[in-house]
């Protein structure tokens, strides 16, 4: 059931313009660290690897991604009328949430998981900063599971998911958490940097983020579960308007 | 099956008063296990509109037509049948329990809604297999193939959904709610935008599908259509129930309505000088269509007809009733 | 049954024809019109008031002005800031001090507030071009004095005048605050006046740079989310990728890729409107104004697509 659900989601997932405009942004990254490959480099391979994926792979490429995919794993059924037979089967409300993540993360993950991996590579994959690369790649693939559901279950509460999305990704995580520190606790990005800085060997991530480790693994686990119960529990009180 | 109450009386005869007030909810509630739709004083709100009234009725085997205008509720209770609104007050039981947010009661319904919002890139035959993959079904293939040629949709089910017209549309909305052999078919509006051949194939099927013994409500605001397929019919007019029935036995029931009816005979003129002369008739007229004749005492009008014309030497060939038609009952409810 | 005449003055509800059979036709007094008619000026006009007041939310419920006001509203803090800060300053008669070290002025304005513009135009943009996408209503338009160009550049003119009222407002506050809180009022007056000149010129570059990328975008698409994202995107992606162009690949090709940026491109032509000579990407050394030229490009190049779009969409 729960895999029935997950992959005909898949294949409205990948439909042809949205899949193409993702793809053409994950290779954004890659497209620029095969530039400065081309043009040899040097210098601090580590460094220059952290500095360039934390704000385009963690920054920009994974909030964007998570946003389109995930609101569009339910929401687009929820806003053309066509979620009415889903909903309308005797399928337990927490099987259908999770058969529509376990398309969409894996999507996400594996679109930008990619991207970052190329793009650590490239800059200064054999100048030994594989280690950084594969940490953010495991900080990426952490920070679909948590973006995509919270906004699967935005989805499921509000027709204007993607806007109020943009402005979570835009202004919270943005510009407020920039300015008041105190709002780094309520952040997927912080926890995923976090998360990052953990796993990285070379420690140089550590000074993009002043929360610590176990903070952000329990604000990603309360985040997933809170974020998963909203979305079964919303959608169990989904009422489909009458057309009468 | 009409309303009635365990407990009170049969409704009183006609002639013996005005219209029947709406009989009051049986003291225990209904028993489960006995009609398989249910309706106890089940209203709906949004805020100061009130979409549905107070109504009250069970819905058995059989084709049911839920009739009224458009905005009068008829969406509002099939949505509450269907499990996707609550009642804000009263309750709604579907095959004993109420549908709200009891996944497990589609086992048994198909619901064909109003809007035909069919994913439009899967092909007939994968949508109806997807759909009998979500109920369960072991082998979704054979109950998807058995469904559409119930629809009679095996040509185009091949093709993207995309591609089908309005009226195929419903059919694979049909299908859809087939392929698991509910014994309950709920449509909303299935005949809104067919054309005649379309809607002809789709009173047949439905026909067929009560034939087995299933429960099919539909609702329409089309008077033609309810009057051909429903048994039985369930007026509803701004959120309230009007009438419920067969609808001829309601139209018996309308005693202050004057019957009209079309009386060939061989002489119109004289017969209608002599039924003006009796007490039965309150109006005849003579038309292109014959002798019209309006009369309020059915009872007495029968009676006397046929003796008169006896009497007066004229042979009657057709007595037909002229407005024993839903149209008639539903702009006398409408306009009470 | 007589035929049907009109009553002389067009009184509605007059029985104009009463036949035998008891059947009566009213005269309800409808006219074809005959007056004059105001020409595609006047509809130009009209479209480009309308959509002004589209993108500030007006003539529609509440809910559609929070957020272009509160966006305006943001933009406004920090000019109050300033004027407070001003305000102290004079009290405590550190106003030069102040005057010297405060992180408000005009120069420094656009780049504490370009977030909020980018957000303002992503957000109206939509508002003002989805709508008509979505219910087919440009099929009325077009069949009106209005021809497609025309639709095109009045959105243009009323997002444009939009963006540069919430980029020149708290700007003008600021001005009017120092003039009317100075000891010397005249003086002042004097003083601060060529400030304006540059607040005016940075001023109508963003407007109209932003109004046509966001508008050329919002043109592909009636749905308003999918319009928002894109123009957010189109914003965000450049300055993300320029900033780890500058950090991998070295300056001078950041300095060229800046050029494709439109939050870079604005803040070189800030830079170019207040004086300095050079601007763009740490080390890149490329003269501000090539950034006020590449704004010109990216703005012209915009129109151009927002006209050929609407010039070829099927109503």
């Amino acid at each position: 059931m729960i895999g029935t659900i997950g992959r005909v989601t898949l294949q409205a997932l990948l439909a042809r313009r949205r899949a193409l405009l993702m793809l053409l942004l994950a290779a954004v990254p890659v497209l620029i660290a095969l530039l400065s490959r081309l043009r040899g480099s040097s210098g601090d391979a580590i460094g220059q690897t952290a500095d360039a994926l934390e704000p385009m792979a963690i920054g920009m490429l994974l909030p964007l991604t998570a946003l389109v995919f995930g609101t569009a794993a339910l929401g687009a059924e929820i806003e053309d009328g066509s979620a009415i037979h889903l909903l309308t089967k005797p399928i337990a409300r927490w099987r259908i949430v999770t058969g529509k993540l376990i398309a969409a993360v894996p999507v996400v993950a594996v679109l930008i998981g990619a991207s970052t991996l190329l793009t650590g590579v490239l800059i200064g994959g054999e100048r030994g900063a594989m280690g950084v690369t594969l940490a953010f790649v495991a900080g990426v693939v952490v920070g679909s599971v948590l973006y995509v559901t919270l906004f699967v279950a935005l989805s499921i509460l509000s027709s204007r998911a993607l806007i109020i999305g943009l402005i979570y990704v835009a202004v919270w995580e943005g510009t407020l958490a920039g300015l008041f520190e105190g709002t780094r606790v309520f952040s997927v990005r912080q926890y995923v940097i976090s998360i990052v800085a953990q796993l990285d060997p070379s420690d140089r991530v550590r000074s993009a983020t002043t929360l610590d480790w176990t903070t952000a693994v329990l604000g990603a686990v309360v985040v997933f579960v809170v974020a998963f119960g909203v979305a079964v529990w919303a959608l169990r009180r989904y009422q489909i308007a009458a057309g009468d | 099956m009409t309303q009635q109450t365990p407990g009170s009386g049969p409704p009183p005869p006609p002639g013996a008063g005005t219209f029947v007030p709406p009989p009051p909810p049986p003291p225990s509630g209904p028993s489960p296990g006995s009609a398989p739709i249910v309706l106890l004083r089940a209203s709906r709100w949004y805020g100061n509109v009130v979409a549905c009234n107070d109504v009250t009725f069970e819905v058995g085997s059989g084709i049911t037509g839920l009739l009224g205008p458009n905005g009068a509720g008829k969406s509002t209770i099939l949505g509450m049948i269907a499990g996707l609104l609550p009642p804000s007050a009263g309750s709604v039981t579907l095959l004993g329990e109420p549908a709200w947010q009891h996944p497990d009661v589609y086992r048994r319904i198909g619901l064909v809604p109003e809007r035909e919002s069919v994913p439009s890139w899967l092909s007939g035959q994968a949508f109806v297999r997807y759909s009998a993959q979500l109920q369960g079904i072991p082998d979704s293939d054979a109950a998807a193939q058995a469904a559409i040629r119930t629809v009679d949709l095996v040509d185009a089910a091949n093709r993207r959904t995309a591609t089908y017209s309005k009226g195929m549309r419903q059919r694979i909305l049909l299908a859809a709610a087939l392929v698991h052999d509910p014994p309950v078919l709920l449509l909303d509006e299935p005949f809104n935008g067919l054309d005649p051949r379309q809607r002809l194939h789709m009173m047949t099927l439905l026909r067929n599908l009560a034939a087995a013994g299933r429960t099919i409500l539909f609702s329409s605001h089309i008077l033609e259509e309810v009057e051909r397929v429903a048994d039985q019919v369930l007026v509803i007019y701004a959120g309230r129930l009007a009438a419920s029935g067969d609808f001829r036995a309601i139209r018996r029931l309308m005693i202050d309505q004057p019957h009209t009816y079309t009386v060939h005979s061989s002489d119109d003129r004289r017969l209608a000088a002599t039924l003006m002369a009796g007490e039965a008739v309150m109006a005849a007229e003579l038309s292109d269509l014959g002798l019209q004749v309006r009369t309020v005492d059915l009872a007495r009008f029968g009676r006397r007809l046929p003796a008169l014309a006896r009497e007066s030497g004229i042979s009657l060939y057709e007595v037909r009733p002229t407005d024993e038609s839903l149209e008639s009952v539903f702009a006398y409810l409408v306009r009470r | 049954m007589t035929p049907r005449q009109p009553a002389p003055g067009g009184d509605s509800g007059q029985i104009v024809a009463a036949g035998g059979g008891g059947g009566s036709i009213y005269d309800l007094g409808y006219r074809g019109y005959q007056g004059i008619r105001l020409g595609r000026r006047h509809a130009v006009a009209s479209l480009v008031r309308q959509s002004f007041r589209q993108s500030w939310g007006l003539g529609r419920p509440g809910r559609a002005k929070i957020i272009p006001f509160g966006l305006a509203a943001i933009a406004t803090v920090p000019a109050v800031i300033a004027l407070g800060v001003i305000a102290i300053a004079n009290q405590a008669g550190i106003s030069e001090m102040a005057d010297a070290t405060s992180p408000i002025r005009y120069e420094t304005y656009y780049g504490l507030v370009a977030q909020v513009v980018f957000l303002f135009a992503a957000a109206q943009a939509p508002e003002l071009l989805a709508r008509d996408q979505r219910h087919r209503v440009l099929a009325l338009f077009f069949s009106r004095a209005i021809r497609r160009e025309d639709y095109a550049i009045a959105k243009l003119l009323a997002l444009g005048s939009a963006m540069f009222l919430l980029v020149m407002v708290p700007q003008l506050l600021i001005f009017v605050g120092r003039v009317l809180l100075a000891t010397d009022i005249p003086s002042a007056v004097t003083d601060e006046l060529p400030h304006l000149g540059p607040v005016l010129a940075q001023a109508v570059l963003t407007a109209w740079l932003l109004g046509a990328l966001s508008l050329a975008f919002a043109a592909f698409t009636p749905r308003r989310a999918y319009a928002t994202a894109a123009i957010f995107a189109a914003v965000l992606v450049p300055l993300v990728a320029v900033g780890a162009i500058t950090e991998l690949s070295g300056p001078d090709l950041a300095g060229i890729a800046s050029l494709f940026s439109p939050a870079d491109v604005l803040e070189g032509t800030n830079a170019f409107v207040y004086g300095h000579a050079h601007a763009g990407p740490p080390g890149a050394d490329m003269s501000s104004i090539t950034y006020v030229a590449a704004a010109i490009v990216m703005t012209v190049v915009c129109t151009a697509v927002l006209v050929v779009r609407y010039r070829r969409v099927e109503p």
